[in-house]
């Protein structure tokens, strides 16, 4: 059969032409000329019909094609005559006839126009996707005999729309998920769009709170935001990096600002997109990096100086005291010689605090009971609260636990609180100083991969006293930086706080506004609730510590005892001298000058004890004893502040290695 | 007399050690580091080595490895002005390493020699 036939083959005879939509079929008898007109008219629709590349069919009510025109034909690699006088199902499988096909004719069939798409696989084209329109074919008496289908291949622009459908997909993705905040705005920053990522930075919860607000709100320098602007016009595209925003609620965020001008197209600009990128943590870690950074190069320096110092101090005491033998206590040479042996206290004093600041004293580290250190050393204290201070203590967490050497601990809470006290001597106020625990991750250095959050103790000492600037919150921890007057300290309490905290692998921030107070934040690494602690091993020697009202003597017997001795704690106005001539060594804690513990000893001494003693005590309380230090019993002298190293040096070199 | 060797490289610091134990009769032999230590070390006349930790040449830790080696019976007492090398202080490794005693700079001449006497009468 070929593609010019009229007349098809099948059940009703029909002529028909394809224009105009679809026309009757039938009708009157045309002359000879019109016939003529008729044919040339058949012809060019049929020419018009097989130069289409869309598919064109008229099918009749059995479901058989009738006519077909040659896109049809290609795209089913089929003559015409393989597809005229064919089942749909035939030609376009089963499943299609079945599921899709059949109910859509049918539908046409009862009079409407069809549309549907679908999907089909032709044996010349493979999968693609079509539309399709049935139209209902009638003949004189109105009945629906035929359906004239029309197939368009819509695969192109239906891929087209996937694609742009995807990549807008993706897009939106990207800009709802990813950290970087997207904002339109117009040419003077009034805001027009922003994403989530933008609201989260600005702290923000929905968008309309911040549509129609200028950006300039946000900078917490305004002017800045003038001069960005005037940039961004005149250059097209800027970037601005470390601007404070002021996100709601007043937290200052630094923020790298990326944006360009959008114009239109005769180069007027018509609005602004940007981006902008939370850079505070950076900003954090950079500046603390730095601070640490210098802190440890004048730590490497002090350190070293303070070594070679210490081997110049021994041989000026050694000679002082070499100076000393034979001289009467009464005559000039003795006293100006023990007045240099007291300024040696004071160096000695000055470089011990240096080589803890440099970390150059290793540190005993046991497990610690944050809480008791904290209730030790806030009734240390209590008595030298200054007068419209208050003293309060919050624990939250009483079981929580470090490894550190206990007396160190005492030691960098006493200069903290002290510190804030002394700050608040003239203003009044209120120190409180809390104990939590606070999940963070280590942020010590810039370079060091992201590390899983640890659990640590976190104590803070919150005071509202005066405040500092942002300057001299950023120099305190350094050697010799105060603030205090001429003689009121040493410039290193604070030094001294940062090696301790350090060497436990510690944090500490400082959080400070002048006339706004100071919050200093100590975090230390906990120890698992159900770790054990260390006093599993071998019971060490029996110790006794005097006196018991001694805060710093509680502290000491407490390392003691997880150091695993049998410590027993007692009072110089209570019975212990009778306990004490059965107790393997005594740690004598010299408090004051008015009950000396070289009395004591010497008192002892008398009585007949032979217990080994060690003295634990102030330089210059020390100096004031002037006891001949050849008694028999003492072994040791340790001067404060004394690590808990240092004293179980000092025990297991006399007892536990008796000569 | 039972004989001492003081091994210090501070040259004031070795005599001052040196005069207050000579002072109480003991014999004394002085080295100024590590190297020259090892090398003057006599078992039969040494039962007492005195040595600073931070030294040129082989520190004071080599000294004691190698006296115990030679004399495991001589006493050691070592002296350091601070200082700390990997996890622990240098006087922590000295004692660990054998030290019968250990001294922190800055220290009394009495309170050593306090102790020589304890250790080696």
């Amino acid at each position: 059969m070929t593609s010019g036939k009229a007349v098809m083959k099948g059940k009703n005879k029909i002529s028909a032409n394809f224009t105009n939509g679809v026309r009757r079929i039938g009708g009157l008898i045309p002359g000879r000329k019109k016939l003529e007109e008729l044919r040339r008219e058949a012809f060019y629709n049929e020419l018009m019909i097989n130069s289409s590349r869309s598919m064109v069919s008229v099918i009749n009510r059995e479901y058989i094609y009738e006519k077909v025109n040659k896109s049809f034909c290609d795209n089913h690699n089929r003559v015409i005559d393989q597809v005229v006088g064919h089942h749909i199902e035939e030609i376009w499988g089963h499943s299609n006839f079945v599921n899709l096909i059949r109910s859509n004719v049918d539908n046409c069939l009862t009079g409407k126009v069809v549309y549907y798409q679908a999907c089909f696989d032709t044996p010349s084209n493979g999968k693609r996707f079509y539309e399709v329109v049935l139209r209902p074919v009638r003949n004189n008496t109105d009945e629906v005999t035929h359906v004239l289908a029309e197939t368009f291949d819509v695969t192109d622009i239906k891929l087209k729309e996937q694609a742009v459908s995807e990549i807008e997909w993706e897009f939106r993705n990207l800009e709802s998920n990813l950290p970087i905040g997207f904002f339109r705005c117009d040419t003077n920053g009034k805001l027009l769009h922003v994403n989530k990522a933008f609201l989260r930075i600005l702290r923000a919860d929905r968008e309309p709170d911040l549509l129609g607000r200028s950006l300039r709100e946000f900078y917490s320098e305004p002017a800045l935001f003038d001069l960005h602007l005037n940039t961004l016009i005149s250059q097209n595209v800027a970037s601005f990096a470390q601007v404070v925003l002021t996100a709601e609620g007043g937290e200052k965020i630094i923020c790298r600002i990326s944006a360009f001008v959008v114009n239109d197209g005769s180069g007027n600009a018509i609005y602004i997109d940007g981006a902008i990128e939370d850079f505070t943590r950076e900003a954090d870690l950079e500046k603390r990096l730095r601070q640490s950074q210098k802190i440890d190069t004048i730590a490497l320096l002090a350190g070293g100086i303070a070594h070679d110092f210490n081997t110049i101090l021994t041989t000026i005491y050694g000679y002082s005291e070499l100076s000393l033998e034979g001289l009467d206590p009464s005559s000039a040479p003795y006293r100006n010689i023990m007045k240099i042996v007291q300024a040696l206290g004071r160096a000695r004093s000055l470089t011990n605090q240096i080589l803890t600041f440099s970390r150059q004293v290793g540190q005993e580290r046991i497990a610690v009971k944050v809480s008791d250190i904290i209730h030790e050393a806030v009734s240390f204290l209590k008595p030298s609260v200054p007068e419209g201070v208050t003293l309060v203590c919050i624990i939250r967490e009483p079981d929580i636990r470090v490894s550190a050497d206990p007396t160190q601990l005492f030691r960098v809470f006493i200069n903290l609180a002290s510190n804030a006290l002394q700050a608040m001597e003239q203003s009044g106020g209120r120190l409180t100083v809390l104990l939590d625990k606070k999940e963070q991750v280590r942020t010590s250095s810039l370079n060091t991969e992201e590390k899983m959050p640890e659990m640590t103790a976190l104590i803070r000492f919150e005071d509202n006293g005066p405040g500092m600037d942002e300057a001299v919150a950023e120099r305190i921890f350094e050697p010799f930086f105060t603030t205090k007057k001429q003689g009121k300290g040493t410039g290193l309490g604070l030094s001294v706080v940062y090696g301790i905290i350090s060497e436990l692998d510690g944090d500490i921030t400082v959080t400070s506004k002048r006339n706004a107070g100071t919050t200093i934040d100590v975090t230390i690494p906990a120890l698992p609730a159900d770790s054990q602690t260390e006093t599993g091993q071998t019971a060490r020697a029996g110790l006794m510590i005097i006196p018991a009202r001694d805060n710093e003597a509680k502290v000491i017997a407490m390392g003691l005892a997880n150091s695993g001795y049998a410590v027993e704690v007692a009072d110089p106005v209570s019975d212990w001298r009778t306990r004490a001539a059965s107790a393997d060594m005594l740690i004598l804690i010299d408090k004051s000058p008015t009950l000396p513990a070289y009395d004591l000893v010497f008192s002892l001494s008398e009585a007949g004890v032979t217990t080994p003693a060690l003295i634990i005590s102030d330089f210059d309380i020390w100096l004031a004893a002037e006891k001949d230090l050849s008694s028999e019993i003492v072994k040791a002298n340790l001067f404060k502040p004394v690590s808990l190293k240092e004293i179980i040096y000092s025990i297991d070199s006399i007892i536990a290695k008796p000569s | 007399m039972p004989g001492v060797m003081i091994v210090e490289d501070d040259t004031s610091l070795r005599e001052m050690l040196r005069e207050a134990l000579e002072k109480r009769k003991y014999t004394v032999i002085t080295a100024s580091d590590g190297r020259e230590a090892l090398a003057k070390f006599k078992p039969s006349v040494i039962d007492l080595v005195i040595t600073d930790l931070l030294m040129p040449e082989e520190d004071g830790l080599k000294v004691i490895m190698k006296v115990r080696e030679a004399k495991p019976e001589t006493k050691i007492i070592a002296i350091s002005g601070g200082g700390k090398a990997g996890p622990g202080s240098y006087l922590h490794i000295a004692r660990k390493l054998g030290a019968d005693q250990v001294f922190s700079k800055p220290f009394l001449p009495s309170e050593l020699i306090q102790k020589v006497k304890e250790i080696i009468g």
